[in-house]
């Protein structure tokens, strides 16, 4: 191991303990290897800009992001929220049910785990909180429940591992459709069992007048993933394209159907876009350079190498990425882990015979398990800044949907055929 | 003084805010624009991925500078949450100064590429690809600059000036908050 590697790992460590920006901190770890080694320093902004100029998939991010926001904004979260509250009146324990199902829905619009939670999820809790649900348990099934947005297509993190990996950003998002239903299903169950034993309340009568209003009123927000998934797989546009298409779709039906935006909330969406994007997307372009470094020094192929001689089973060496995401989850944000950790492991993957696309789901659906995971689960933080609950209850709470994703983890990763059966049918892989 | 602060600060705005929005926009334009022309049209516009390739690489290099003044990057703050003032105060500026160090090593490098890449054009609309590569300089200063301020801050707290830096009370205020249940709003 050189001296540069040395330090730059050092600065990495530093990077965790000194609070530096995380992308910020990549690049310095970046800038010491390339002093210490006597590299061009140009080779930072060659590699970054480089990264945006030439990789077209990439900007689905920030189109999805704006997506995100403007759904977010209008009165769309409300009108799903309405129709699934339709849907699910008469099952146990309804608003839970609804805050799963609701969950399915808005993820096929936005792609964002924390849209989703921050978006969808503040109206569920307190709904929740009203009918005399425990608010740990609120706010759990929320944040589990917001788990599906990015596994479910369009999907912010599909679109970055397809980058990561040069693999086809449709098979990812088909992969991804059985898994999320998958979720939805299991969490249903679970939201059920708990329901019945706590004796939370069905759902209140809905008129059947009432509930056509709902359904007429949440077509327009229910069409966005259908116009995207069509968009996408008859060939009519790229993901990349569907991204600007679901935006315009969604500012259209936040202007003319709900009456929703105006030109004020517009700009603030916009600004919030740019705000988001930037912190997404500089992590990616440091993890470049981040990646060309481990390339120069062969820690990828060394690594690669050590595994395999340890084990050349696939099986193997999946149950080893799961135990190692969900262990980094647990403290590390999802986009460091994808664009520090995951194109290590990729090489191996690759060499081990293993599915690209198979493989990305199951790292993606585990590092959104890892968004659950206590201490730093993202979504636990915001679900107890939106509704004021105690981490410890929430904490308390989480712990069996966590075991419920982990038991479709397991799933998906020793019945490959789960993520693969649609894209092949479809003829994508 | 004023007057050029105010300027300065609107100057600011322009870059980091203003500018990212518009070419975002004209980003998404593009898109659908793209999307429009091929299917509706019969007839591809080449000139719109140089406009989406521009937008997107302006949007996200200026947007990253905004992001760093409100403070949106991605940090890690488990373990700064729980050191004392002092001791907060002084792993975040031994941080900031490594930021600031190898930034400031990064700029005439950064500068000197991108006048580089002046050879090189977009395919339709023939631009310069220092316009492309010139950002990430004023990146890297824009990220100096606001690290400088916490640096002094957190001299201030080591000095014993002021009791603790603002972020890192919050940041403890926040978590004391969340843990006993009140509105952290």
């Amino acid at each position: 191991m050189s001296l540069g590697l040395v330090v730059t790992l050092v600065v990495f460590v530093l990077i965790f303990i000194l609070k530096m920006p995380i992308a910020i901190g990549m690049l310095s770890a970046s800038a010491c290897y390339l002093l210490i080694t006597g590299a061009d320093l140009s080779l930072v902004v060659n590699q970054v800009m480089n990264t945006f100029y030439t990789n077209y998939v990439i900007i689905a991010v920030p189109l999805f992001i704006f997506t995100a926001n403007v759904m977010n904004s209008g009165k769309v979260t409300e009108m799903v929220f309405k129709f699934c509250n339709g849907v699910c009146k008469n099952l146990q324990g309804a608003l839970g049910q609804v805050n799963i199902l609701g969950s399915l829905i808005f993820s096929g619009m936005t792609g964002s785990a924390i849209a989703d939670a921050a978006g969808l999820g503040k109206i569920e809790i307190q709904a929740m909180k009203d009918q005399g649900y425990d608010d740990g348990f609120s706010c759990a099934v929320t944040a589990a429940s917001a788990t599906i947005g990015p596994i479910f297509p369009p999907s912010i993190p599909l679109v970055i591992y397809a980058m990561l990996s040069s693999t086809s950003v449709g098979a990812l998002f088909m992969g991804g459709m059985i898994p999320a239903i998958l979720l939805t299903i299991a969490l249903m169950i679970y939201v059920g069992i708990v329901s019945k034993k706590r004796r939370y309340p069905k759902g209140e009568p809905i008129s059947r007048h009432d509930f056509k209003v709902f359904v007429i009123n949440a077509i327009p927000a229910l069409l966005t993933p259908v116009v995207l998934l069509v968009g996408i797989y008859t060939g009519i546009m790229t993901p990349t394209e569907a991204g600007a298409v679901a935006g315009l779709y969604a500012l259209l039906i936040s202007i003319f159907a709900y009456h929703a935006m105006g030109w004020k909330e517009l700009i603030e969406v916009i600004k919030q876009t740019i705000k988001d994007i930037g912190a997404t997307s500089i992590m990616i372009g440091a993890s470049t350079v981040i990646s060309y470094i481990v390339a120069r020094e062969g820690l990828a192929s060394s690594l690669g190498a050590w595994i395999l001689s340890i084990t050349t089973s696939k099986y193997q060496f999946l149950l080893l990425v799961n135990l190692v995401i969900l262990l980094l989850g647990m403290f590390i944000d999802t986009s460091t882990i994808q664009l520090v950790f995951v194109p290590i492991m990729i090489p191996v993957a690759r060499a081990l015979g293993i599915d690209m696309i198979h493989f990305g789901l199951v790292v993606t659906f585990n590092m959104m398990v890892g968004l659950s995971t206590p201490p730093f689960g993202m979504l636990l933080f915001i679900t107890s800044g939106i509704s004021g609950t105690p981490l410890k209850k929430i904490m308390k709470e989480i712990m069996w949907p966590i075991v419920v994703m982990l038991i479709v983890l397991v799933l998906i990763t020793y019945i490959p055929e789960i993520v693969l059966f649609l894209p092949k049918a479809a003829g994508l892989i | 003084m004023k007057t050029v602060k105010k300027v300065l600060l609107f100057l600011r705005d322009v870059i980091e805010l203003y500018i990212p929005m518009v070419s975002f926009c004209l980003l998404f334009l593009a898109f659908v624009l793209q999307v429009v022309s091929r299917y509706v049209f019969n007839h591809p516009f080449t000139w719109t991925n140089d406009v989406i390739v521009l937008g997107f690489c302006w949007s996200v290099i200026l947007g990253a500078c905004y992001t760093m003044r409100k403070k949106g990057h991605v940090q890690f703050t488990m373990l700064y949450d729980i050191y004392k003032p002092k001791v907060a105060a002084l792993l975040r500026l031994l941080g900031n100064v490594i930021i600031i160090a190898t930034f400031i090593c990064l700029v005439i490098p950064s500068v000197k590429f991108s006048i580089f890449q002046n050879f090189q054009k977009t395919a339709v609309l023939r631009i310069s690809l220092t316009w492309v590569f010139l950002p990430f300089a004023y990146f890297l200063c824009s990220v100096i600059g606001y690290s400088i301020e916490p640096c002094v801050e957190d001299v201030k707290v080591l000095m014993g000036i002021i009791p603790d830096a603002q972020e890192h009370k919050i940041d403890a205020d926040m978590k004391a908050a969340a843990n006993a249940g009140e509105e952290t709003k």
